[in-house]
């Protein structure tokens, strides 16, 4: 088996272990018990009915409109992003693995630039953290396409009784306009992820931003052997997110999903344990001293 | 400054993080709001 299907396997069994709550047939609730005092380290919305844990960028928003520092949780996200930097975002995301689905219908196809990929500290910064604290409210939940897609669509269109209320989750007056600009918002991006790879992780998502900074200096990093690389660019076909490995080998949009270590000259290094003898893109800058070598395709 | 000289600055503020906060808090606060329905992230107003 190589390491894509692997990948795949670990992202099908990391959406199946996240959404084990069957409770929620009976309940008519999210599940409440002590598992749902842990987050998961991806963007997985709390509220979807079949939800096990806690969504950190959910957590993150609670603790800012509470005005309070949720010490625990930057812990447990240094910690990830210190050891494997974005590597949950290629290996473990279900909406990662959404938009790496969707990216396979045919359809017209797109490049991102990269400078968007800046966008998403603009996100992070204004919606999750800014604008929470002022208005004490959780902006980019209310606009989140991961929580429309998991927690808005199946309640509302269950719409269930709920037992605690005695009422519909959806009722006249509490359904308006920022459910359709939920929607709309939904419906644009899963567009825009059949025409571009990895679109939502590259230009929006706050949680890849916090991870993607860690990629330069994290434990699990990637190195070139800019002596034998022949520039053939087989890694930027590969690649989810059009990185040009060989010239940024940990750039803060890579997802770490490893594809490119098909390739003989890009090696994976563990804390600098396993770095190469030959030079390496961070020993010798941008120049590439190009020897051809037979690599496959 | 070496990779390793980092690497122990950032465990030393995950560690300061961790005894600064209030961690049974910090848990039980979590739990309650990731055990609520979000009206947020349902949409509704
Ligand atoms: S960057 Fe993409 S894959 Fe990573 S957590 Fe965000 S949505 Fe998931
Ligand atoms: S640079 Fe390599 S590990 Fe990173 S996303 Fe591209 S193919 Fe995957």
């Amino acid at each position: 088996m190589n390491l894509d299907s692997l990948r795949r396997i670990v992202q099908y069994l990391t959406l199946l272990i996240s959404n084990c709550y069957l409770g929620f047939v009976s309940t008519k609730q999210v599940y409440q018990g002590s598992l749902k005092s842990s987050c998961v380290p991806f963007l997985h919305c709390h509220t979807c009915p079949s939800a096990l844990f806690s969504c950190p960028v959910g957590i993150v928003q609670h603790f800012v409109t509470q005005r309070s520092l949720p010490y625990t949780l930057l812990a447990y996200l240094i910690s990830v992003g210190i050891s494997v930097g974005s590597m949950a975002c290629g290996w473990l995301c279900p909406f990662g693995l959404l938009q790496d689905l969707m990216y396979k219908i045919k359809s017209v196809k797109l490049s991102i630039p990269h400078q968007l990929s800046h966008f998403r500290y603009f996100i992070l910064f204004f919606l999750v953290l800014l604008i929470p604290l002022i208005t004490q409210e959780t902006w980019y939940c209310k606009l989140c396409p991961a929580g429309t897609l998991e927690a808005a669509l199946p309640w509302v269109l269950w719409n269930p009784i709920m037992p605690l209320y005695n009422e519909p989750v959806a009722q006249n007056g509490n359904l308006g306009v920022l459910f359709i600009v939920k929607i709309g918002i939904l419906v644009a991006l899963l567009g825009a992820m059949t025409a571009s790879k990895r679109v939502f992780c590259r230009t929006l998502c706050p949680l890849g931003a916090i991870f993607g900074l860690f990629n330069k200096i994290s434990l699990l990093s990637l190195s070139v052997d800019k002596a034998n690389c022949t520039s053939c660019d087989d890694c930027v076909t590969k690649c989810p997110v059009d990185l040009n490995v060989s010239d940024n080998p940990n750039a803060s949009t890579c997802v770490r999903c490893m594809k490119c270590l098909e390739c003989d000259n890009v090696s994976l290094d563990i804390a600098g344990f396993m770095k190469n003898k030959t030079p390496t893109v961070s020993a010798q800058g941008e120049s590439n001293q190009a020897k051809p070598m037979a690599k496959e395709s | 400054m070496s990779r390793w000289k980092l690497y122990a600055g950032f465990f030393f503020i995950m560690i300061i993080f961790l005894i600064t906060g209030n961690q049974k808090n910090d848990i039980l606060s979590i739990q309650d709001a990731g055990a609520s329905m979000c009206l947020s992230c349902i949409g509704l107003e």
